[in-house]
């Protein structure tokens, strides 16, 4: 355990490096945060003030702009995708020497990398976004909250290490984690809050674990989680496993043709 | 003076040498066509999430900031395509700061060509005629759906208004990627203007608070690239009561723009210190 500790300190150490290119891209988000923030209040005024689907203003600005912040802690463009170029180098059997588990490195590498994007990628974007009508959970919320930013992270993390992973079969991992990102952005709620898409294609994409990163986070956060607040966290949860453990089963099977391939 | 010595000597002006720069390209890219169609039809498609948002938008709405579906969507199309122009000259300069990084970028300093020339010539990306494609697609059916009475004039106004778009739209790219002289890396800044320019641009100018406005006609030209000729276009009063002659502004901006760009870019150059060891 203690490995994992000092892997994840030394990866936040590591992307604590990147200021410049980390500066760059909060800017993007808050550009960004400020665009579709102004859709959805324009929406919003033209229906004279009514809320869509049980979604108020402020629930549906607070989504936009902790969804601005959430696209670099749950690292939906895949910024350094060190796996998937070391699958494809063949630089992987150097960690598979390690007398460490490869997915759990991995992860602490990423808990790391999260824990530092949510100092300086998610909170200024949510600081931001109150200037424009976000808000803040409630005390009595923030548990809860807690525990679904930490899920989103564990839901992103298993999700990129798939895509990685695809990379044991195709070699060239990056065809599939492009297509991960666009189906991401939609399905999580990062081009538009999910309750603005049409009833149908809301349901279907509630239904997939992209909406575990972005919209239930947003829901826990905003107090709108249904059916209930268990419920939303269950599904979360229930997502982290799932994925978590196809990563184990993909790692198993895969691993083991790195090492016919290397003979 | 070894510029034109040369480019004499050789015979090529610029505008035959980028003639045979992009027939290179054109022709590496018919070596493998699967992939270039599926690169096309990938980028375009793309482009599409942006078109189901914006019906999305309008999916829980009659009418933003005093416009329909049916206008909005030439108001998209009118943005795409000129951003898709521009995307299909220019796009390439995303890939600067990667050329500074590797100390390619040193090489064209020795060549006798400016070096945004060169740039520019380089790289073109063919599979953005992809984006292209899907912009002019939207744009002919919203037109037709929109119901616009075509006068000599108007055809003269579309005519004259995507190129003028796209110059606009261009001039951006390579004002904010002229940062990467400075910084390290512009790509996320540039794409905030550059992307996000287009996202701007697929709205109506009335849903935006008073100073974005202004920035928007007076700073960061976006305005002109889309929200003006669509009002001339579909010949309705602009609801913020802006003069119908603005439609006509774009190549006046585009010119400033220019201007601009090339003052910005120049600076930049002049600044360069190579990373190389």
């Amino acid at each position: 355990m203690r490995t994992y500790v000092e892997v994840a300190r030394r990866a936040f150490r590591r992307f604590a490096t990147y200021r410049g290119a980390t500066g760059a891209a909060l800017f993007t988000n808050l550009v960004w945060g400020v665009l579709l923030s102004t859709v959805v209040s324009a929406v919003i005024r033209n229906r004279g003030g009514a809320s869509i689907d049980g979604y108020d203003e402020t629930a549906l600005i607070t989504q936009v702009w902790l969804a601005q912040g959430m696209l670099g802690v749950v690292n939906v463009s895949n910024r350094s995708p060190d796996l998937s170029e070391r699958i494809r180098s063949g630089d992987v059997v150097v960690d598979l020497y390690r007398p460490v588990d490869l997915q759990g490195w991995w992860a602490a590498v990423d808990a790391g990398r999260a824990g530092f994007e949510v100092l300086v990628r998610f909170i200024p974007p949510v600081l931001v976004g109150l200037a424009f009508g976000a808000r803040l959970p409630r005390l009595i919320d923030a548990p809860a909250v807690l525990v679904a930013l930490a899920l989103a992270v564990v839901v992103s993390f298993a999700l990129r290490f798939l895509a990685a992973a695809s990379g044991f079969w195709l070699l060239d991992a990056r065809g599939v984690e492009r297509a991960l990102m666009t189906v991401w952005l939609v399905g999580a709620g990062m081009t538009l809050p999910l309750p603005l898409l049409p009833n149908g294609l809301e349901a279907v994409l509630r239904l997939l674990p992209f909406a575990a990163t972005v919209q239930l986070v947003s829901d826990v956060w905003t107090g709108t989680a249904r059916p209930s607040l268990p419920a939303v966290l269950g599904v979360q949860l229930a997502w982290a496993v799932a994925l978590v453990g196809a990563g184990r089963v993909v790692q198993a099977r895969g691993t083991r043709r790195v090492v016919v391939q290397g003979g | 003076m070894a510029e034109e010595t040369t480019a004499v000597r050789a015979g090529i002006g610029p505008a035959r040498l980028y003639g045979r720069l992009v027939g290179a390209e054109v022709r590496s890219t018919a070596e493998y066509p699967a992939s270039f169609l599926i690169g096309v039809l990938t980028s375009g498609a793309l482009m599409m999430l942006d078109l189901v948002a914006v019906l999305a938008v309008f999916g829980n709405v009659d009418a933003l900031a005093g416009w329909t579906l049916t206008d909005a969507l030439v108001l998209y199309g009118m943005a795409q395509t000129s951003f898709a122009l521009a995307d299909l000259f220019v796009g390439h300069l995303d890939d600067l700061p990667a050329w500074i990084r590797s100390g390619r970028l040193d090489t064209l300093l020795l060549r006798p060509r400016r070096v945004l020339f060169q740039v520019l010539a380089g790289d073109v990306d063919l599979r953005s005629l992809g984006k292209l494609l899907q912009g002019v697609v939207v744009l002919v059916v919203a037109l037709a759906g929109a119901g616009v009475e075509w006068t000599p004039a108007r055809v003269a106004l579309l005519a004259v208004a995507l190129p003028a778009g796209a110059v606009i739209y261009a001039s951006v790219w390579v004002v904010t990627t002229s940062i990467t002289f400075w910084l390290v890396d512009s790509r996320e800044v540039s794409a905030a203007f550059t992307y996000g320019g287009r996202q701007f641009a697929t709205y109506p100018l009335g849903i935006y608070g008073e100073w974005v406005r202004h920035l928007a006609r007076l700073v960061v030209p976006l305005a002109f690239t889309a929200y003006y000729p669509t009002v001339g276009l579909l010949g309705r009063e602009d609801p913020l009561g802006a003069p119908a002659a603005l439609a006509w502004a774009g190549p006046g901006v585009a010119l400033a723009a220019v201007l601009v760009a090339a003052v910005v870019w120049r600076t930049g150059v002049r600044s360069y210190r190579s990373v190389g060891a």
